[in-house]
């Protein structure tokens, strides 16, 4: 039924089985756990040999705080050879990375209903989760875009701890990683092998990501360079070209267009920035907890727009800085109304699909030749009555032809006597076998049919989602039939454009002298726009042969144009099309179906390996008493054949 | 040389900082430099175009690269911007036809200057750049003068100013692009332009992915290349 899944063994023996994987890293590709779906495996292409300990202490660091911020490693995984393999970890549901949040571009797409105070509001829970990392006495050394993760309610999530540096019992297993655009000046350009990191490394990467979350994805050292050099952020950093900088007038750069100023923000705040990408930085930066208190007081100070709610922005701002800059054509936030109706993506729907279609239990494993057994002998072989009879009889005869006849009739009756009682004996206990074998049988029945009903129910949902799975494809073709048609008109209307550039006065055209071009003029024909087989037909003097050639001009013309797609002109396009906006709605009501199904089936799942590790034991012992009762009642019955 | 006293003319371009202040991460821009003479009619021309499309659709699988792989397109002859610098979420593979000859020399000029203008536009806008790549595909010998593009390159290369690549298809004149690219050239197996655009869509996201001055290790391009 289910192909063969790659398995591993925790160190207490467990198995795990993988299920569909969720993603796909450099050094490690993670999985769905067929066994529990509140679980996901990381499994290593090649297994560091220094893993093995690392994790191992880490599973034994494991504690409820650091399970809230973090995927944090819960137990080691070998191969059925006993080599480290990977490791187990809480699964992460619905989240992103967290630069599809702060880029605008991509937030409008990944977040859409994401506003400033959001932000601020993640911006803090990164910062606690940096805080409780560094509690425990650890530092995540790699911070970066990539590995945080958010969801949809603002939470946050670390990944990727194996690479943590980790202290446990006076040892450090080392990270080795690290983003040079979320290094300190310190680190930059050096070896991150074997370097000892310390949670002041680790504070200047979350002020870069806090910066990033309040800047909408600013780099604090990327700006506009004032000379012809080219400043690489790496060089940037270590230079201490703050480029935001109330402090450092020598930066060599400005302020890049459409970015905040950080006089817009509280004194304390931008102080922490000053001080965390500061040569005094390298001492000592701002902690995590500092940033949680002046996030959370950030949060409390926003101010918001009076023209448009969505509008959050800084406190010290002198107005809506987002309204300023959407005047000008820059989209920070989308207000509710504008946003892409849907928050369910094509490739979040088609995860979602082929989540559901393969999920399914590992087969109940039972032993089957007990339903195949051999029928059961029908009732007991009969009693030879003819024979006693006739030995009855002739011992009667006996009695009264020879002297001591009537001791052969006594002996008859005794043997009579004698098997007549055994007969009864064998033939109440085979009742009673067969009661207890048919009762057996019968809740072996109805464990295997208490199994099939639960698989049939995960059939169902999947059939479900099968067809909803279907219902979004059709919306989705004819969203894409709209968005051709949109495409299609707009490369009309360019081209038209483009043609209409190239007057017909102007042109050299072969046997079309100026009375001609006058002529067409007449018929309203003056550009290349204008040209058509049929539109030229209609005017006198011309025929197939000048036809052809104003339709050949026209023609290498047409060659010339290229279409250029300008998005916000073909979504709006788009979005006015009338039949747009109920096609959306049909989808976000799908997909909320569809979500649905998968949390069900995966329920359905979880339900089923439950009810298998109760079934199969159970199954096993009757299985075996029926063996064993069966074998019992063809010894009785049928043992002669076995014998001979 | 220009004036030093202003700045030279430029186009209008009332929302050019726009796409940056949307998309601020820094950005690893890719010219490819596209061999559209009249001997790439037919399978070839065909084939280069379903390549790019599958460039695009590989880039548009990581999240990352999406935000950071710019593409912009020059073809020859004649030497013509099909499409200007765009992230891959709006690249359009542009419409490809086999006409005309072979100015390379102009072409690796025009990409160079297409090069140069872009890194104008990211400094302005104040977004950090990983090293242009100038990518080069052509079939065939060049028809005008290229020993000035050839001097660009050489500078361009020592300069760290791009990375550029030639890849030859089919009868290309090996020996010229040997003297044309500081790096050594590569030699298209057949027509296995869609291993060629897969193989450059994962570098230039593993290029998206490094620090922008990183030497990065490209994947082998064993798949689409002949040894000769």
């Amino acid at each position: 039924m289910t192909k063969a899944q790659p398995t591993y063994l925790t160190a207490d023996g467990r198995l795990v089985t993988l299920g569909p994987p969720l993603g796909r890293g450099g050094e490690a590709t993670v999985f769905t756990v067929a066994e529990d779906p509140g679980l996901a495996a990381k499994i290593y292409r090649q297994a560091a040999p220094e893993s093995e300990r690392k994790l191992a202490a880490m599973a034994k660091l494991t504690n409820p705080r650091l399970l809230r911020y973090t995927a944090w490693p819960l137990q080691a995984l070998y191969t059925e050879a006993g080599l480290p393999a990977g490791f187990l970890m809480p699964r992460v549901e619905g989240a992103r990375p967290i630069h599809l949040l702060y880029g605008p571009k991509s937030r409008q797409i990944h977040f859409p209903e994401a506003t400033y105070a959001f932000l601020t509001h993640v911006a803090a829970n990164v910062a606690r989760s940096l805080a409780v990392v560094h509690d425990a006495g650890h530092v995540v050394g790699d911070v970066n875009h990539n590995n945080i993760l958010v969801t949809p309610a603002g939470t946050v999530c670390l990944i990727d701890c194996d690479s943590f540096q980790i202290t446990a019992q006076g040892e450090t297993y080392p990270c080795h990683v690290g983003v040079s655009t979320h290094l300190p000046p310190e680190l930059q350009g050096q070896s991150l092998r074997d370097r000892l990191r310390t949670a002041n490394h680790d504070r200047f990467g979350l002020a870069v990501l806090v910066f990033q979350m309040l800047f909408c994805g600013r780099h604090p050292f990327a700006g506009r360079p004032q000379s012809s050099e080219e400043v690489s952020i790496e060089r940037a950093i270590q230079a201490f070209r703050f480029v935001y900088s109330l402090k450092r007038p020598d930066r060599g750069m400005q302020k890049p267009p459409y970015s905040l100023d950080l006089t817009c923000f509280p004194p304390a705040l931008a102080e922490a920035f000053e001080q965390a990408f500061s040569p005094q930085g390298v001492a000592e930066r701002p902690s995590a907890v500092r940033w949680v208190k002046l996030l959370e007081q950030l949060a409390q100070e926003l101010l918001r727009c009076r023209q448009k709610p969505h509008h959050w922005y800084p406190p010290l701002a002198s107005s809506c800085p987002w309204c300023a800059w959407e005047a000008e054509g820059v989209f920070f936030f989308l207000a509710p109304q504008s946003r892409p109706g849907t928050a369910w993506l094509t490739r979040d729907v088609e995860a979602i699909w082929s989540e559901v279609r393969q999920l399914g239990p590992p087969p109940l494993e039972l032993p089957s030749q007990a339903l195949r057994g051999p029928a059961l002998p029908q009732a007991d072989p009969r009693f030879p009555w003819p024979l006693a009879m006739a030995g009855g009889v002739l011992s009667a005869l006996a009695s009264f032809l020879l002297p001591w006849g009537w001791a052969l009739l006594a002996c008859w009756a005794m043997g009579m006597l004698w098997q007549l009682g055994r007969a009864w004996r064998r033939s109440r206990r085979r009742r009673q076998l067969e009661t207890q074998l048919r009762e057996a049988e019968a809740q072996y029945a109805e464990l295997v049919q208490t199994w099939q009903r639960g698989l049939a129910e995960l059939e169902r949902l999947k059939q479900r989602a099968a067809e909803l799975y279907r219902l979004w494809t059709a919306i989705e073709k004819q969203k894409e039939r709209l968005i051709a048609r949109a495409h299609q008109r707009g490369r009309q209307l360019q081209l038209q454009r483009h043609l209409q550039q190239f007057a017909i006065a102007d042109a050299h055209l072969e046997g079309i002298g100026p009375s001609r071009k006058e002529t067409l003029r007449s018929f309203g024909i003056e550009t290349a726009a204008d040209v058509t087989r049929d539109a030229i037909r209609q005017v006198p003097g011309f025929g197939p042969h000048l036809t052809q050639v104003l339709v050949a001009w026209r023609n290498a013309l047409e060659q010339g144009f290229s279409f250029r797609v300008d998005p916000a002109v073909l979504r709006r396009a788009v979005e006015s099309a009338p039949e747009w906006s109920s096609l959306v709605q049909r989808q976000l009501q799908l997909g909320q179906q569809l979500s649905a199904i998968r949390k069900a089936a995966r329920q359905q799942v979880a339900r089923l390996n439950r009810l298998r590790a109760d079934l199969e034991p159970k199954a096993r012992a009757l299985m075996g008493s029926i063996a064993e009762w069966r074998k019992q009642l063809d010894g009785r019955e049928g043992g002669r054949p076995a014998r001979s | 040389m220009y004036p030093e006293e202003f700045e030279d003319q430029k186009p209008f371009q009332p929302f050019a900082m726009v796409e940056f202040a949307e998309n601020p991460e820094p950005r690893c821009p890719c010219v490819l430099l596209l061999d559209t003479s009249s001997s790439m009619q037919g399978r070839p021309i065909q084939e280069l175009a379903e390549g790019l499309e599958r460039l695009r659709t590989e880039l548009l699988g990581d999240a990352m690269a999406q935000k950071r792989v710019e593409i912009g397109v020059i073809t020859f002859g004649p030497v013509r911007r099909a499409a200007e610098f765009t992230t891959v979420d709006q690249f359009e593979v542009p419409p490809l036809s086999a006409r005309g000859d072979t100015p390379l020399g102009a072409a690796v000029e025009a990409a160079i200057a297409m090069v140069r203008e872009r890194k104008d536009q990211y400094r302005q806008a104040g977004v950090a750049y990983f090293r242009p790549w100038i990518f080069l595909i052509t079939d065939g010998a060049p028809t005008d003068d290229w020993s000035r593009a050839a001097e660009a390159v050489r500078e361009g290369e020592a300069g760290k100013a791009f990375s550029f690549f030639a890849v030859g298809v089919e009868q290309a004149d090996m020996d010229v692009l040997r003297r044309l690219s500081v790096r050594p050239p590569q030699k298209l197996e057949g027509l296995k332009f869609g291993q060629l655009f897969q193989w450059l869509s994962s570098s230039l996201a593993a290029v998206s992915h490094s620090r922008p001055d990183d030497a990065v290790i490209l994947p082998a391009p064993e798949s689409w290349t002949r040894i000769d």
